[in-house]
């Protein structure tokens, strides 16, 4: 990611974080999104803790013995 | 009570979303874990109150957004970070971040408003439709795209993004990926 911090004029950074922002436009918002996208895909990728599986599984094991009181 | 094969299914194909939906939610794995453990469990404590041929995943999404808002409440300071302690949670997991750009990412979300932090996860990372994402999230369809508009521009202001050519690599680590070209 580029950095606008990287200004090496002084004052600039201030002067930058200052300026309103308006709406996005499209490619950028295209982009941004891709790159949210890909972020969320690699964390549906991660694997799964076991206990998160099994606790599904073993519900289903125990609700098949009726009714827990 | 038994639970149906086809809604017991439908649970486990839903829980790595809803697991990514609580990390990026929360920005911490563990914290995530135990999130996705509640609703889980609850969900399937009042599996009969599912319709089936519903939208599971929705259904899932908004208890564990629920349960997170919830949780939010009791521990309001520190997701709103004022002490810098969320910030601090990401640094200390290096493994959870495959790249620069996701560390970025992942450091500007944490530093939205909630609202707008789960309505442009639900809309832009996971899919759901604007309805959808109301219907999670409880409020007005133009709620939702208001808080996603607000939610886009504040991150590109976090992440320095004026344009689209500033996504990528910058012009001199360009230049070095395309020397040998």
């Amino acid at each position: 990611m580029k950095r606008k911090s990287d200004n090496s004029e002084p004052g600039m950074e201030t002067q930058e974080a200052k300026k309103p922002r308006g709406k996005l436009d499209r490619q950028t918002t295209e982009k941004l999104g891709q790159l949210l996208r890909d972020y969320y895909k690699e964390r549906v990728k991660e694997d799964i803790p076991d206990h998160l599986v099994e606790l599904v599984k073993r519900f289903d094991k125990r609700g098949d013995e009726g009714p827990q009181s | 009570m038994t639970i149906d094969e086809e809604v017991r299914n439908a649970v486990l194909a839903a829980v790595p979303s809803l697991r990514a939906f609580a990390i990026s939610l929360s920005g911490n794995v563990d914290r995530a874990d135990d999130l996705v453990q509640e609703t889980l469990l609850r969900a399937l404590a009042n599996i009969h109150s599912f319709q089936p041929g519903t939208n599971m995943p929705a259904w899932l999404f908004t208890i564990l957004r629920n349960l997170f808002r919830s949780e939010y409440r009791k521990r309001r300071r520190e997701v709103e970070d004022a002490t810098g302690m969320y910030a601090e949670s990401l640094k200390s997991q290096p493994e959870q971040i495959g790249r620069i750009e996701f560390e970025e990412l992942r450091e500007a979300l944490a530093k939205l408003a909630p609202d707008q932090r789960e309505a442009v996860i639900l809309v832009g990372a996971s899919g759901f439709s604007y309805e959808e994402a109301a219907g999670i999230c409880g409020c007005a369809v133009g709620t939702i795209k208001s808080r996603v508009n607000r939610a886009r521009a504040r991150l590109a202001e976090l992440m320095s993004i004026d344009g689209a050519d500033d996504f990528g690599p910058d012009r001199e680590t360009q230049a070095v990926l395309t020397a040998d070209k």
